[in-house]
């Protein structure tokens, strides 16, 4: 598991599901007690390096830090991206216009999605992708937009296909290319 | 995705663009060798096929070009399209990359 953000509480709800372990249960095999692991989770208060580490040996994992280059186009790479991350920019636009409506259509995407999907590391984007929603049309733009390589693997799972017209989607990707153009550009 | 999704994909993408060869790369080509079900679990995970349209294998004019073909597969079908929605799988569609050989040995594809 990678967790790109340096958000602790995200770190430790994938560890734990990964694990299949309640907080109780993570807890006792810790040394800590359940309202400690829920308020590290929640973010109510952040563990140090040193107790991660024992919470990740308790659900028999361990951490691995590393610390890389920054930047925004760490993940640009290609035109491939570039192009996705235009059609998500729109979709962002679109979901702030008419949240209500954007919100509905993705609730029935995740609902179909939790259907076909077959592991629980998918079903997980599934589940953040719900909690992405509750906190509204700024966290979904953030999201959507989020450079990082969790980015990357939450836009797979974006439940907002069928969001944009046909015409949408090509202009956005038509912004794509002509930007990739205006690169090329000597 | 399973196997049938992604032939679901080809099919759908090869209409698009008339061409009946296809080149799957990356992580679903797997599905080629295996149906799903002797595959773990984290291989159907991926609801993207990454798909290119060789114009050679193909047996294409070469004077076509692949990236506009892999452009009209990505404008009706692609990511955030009404395929995806419906089916909950997408091509991502991209000229093919240039083989290479991998400095473990063997053919590979460089990025």
């Amino acid at each position: 598991m990678v967790v790109e953000a340096v958000d602790a509480g995200a770190l430790l709800r994938g560890m734990r599901a990964e694990a299949g372990l309640s907080q109780r249960a993570l807890a006792a095999r810790s040394g800590t007690s359940g309202a400690t692991v829920a308020a590290y989770e929640s973010g109510a208060k952040e563990p140090r390096l040193s107790t991660l580490a024992r919470l990740a040996a308790g659900a028999e994992m361990r951490v691995e830090l590393r610390v890389l280059p920054a930047g925004r186009g760490a993940r640009m790479r290609g035109r491939r991206e570039r192009r996705s991350l235009a059609l998500a920019a729109a979709t962002a636009a679109a979901v702030e216009h008419d949240f209500a409506a954007a919100a509905r259509l993705a609730a029935e995407n995740l609902d179909r999605a939790s259907v076909v999907v077959g592991d629980n590391a998918a079903r997980r984007w599934i589940d953040e992708w719900r909690r992405v929603l509750k906190r509204g049309p700024k966290a979904v733009r953030a999201a959507l937009l989020d450079p990082s390589e969790r980015g990357h693997d939450l836009r797979q799972m974006a439940p907002f296909a069928g969001l944009l017209s046909d015409e949408e989607r090509t202009a956005a990707l038509a912004a794509a290319d002509a930007f990739d153009a205006m690169l090329a550009t000597p | 995705m399973t196997r049938d999704q992604l032939e679901h994909v080809l099919r759908a993408a090869a209409r698009i663009v008339e061409v009946h060869d296809l080149v799957v790369i990356g992580s679903q080509a797997v599905l080629a060798s295996y149906p799903h079900w002797q595959l773990p679990r984290e291989a159907t995970r991926s609801v993207e096929a990454d798909v290119a349209v060789d114009a050679e294998l193909a047996r294409l004019d070469v004077a076509i070009d692949e990236t506009e073909l892999a452009d009209r597969i990505d404008g009706a079908i692609g990511e955030g399209s009404r395929f995806h929605q419906t089916h909950g799988t997408t091509p991502k569609a991209s000229r093919p990359p240039p083989p290479c050989c991998h400095q473990d040995g063997g053919t590979g594809w460089s990025r």
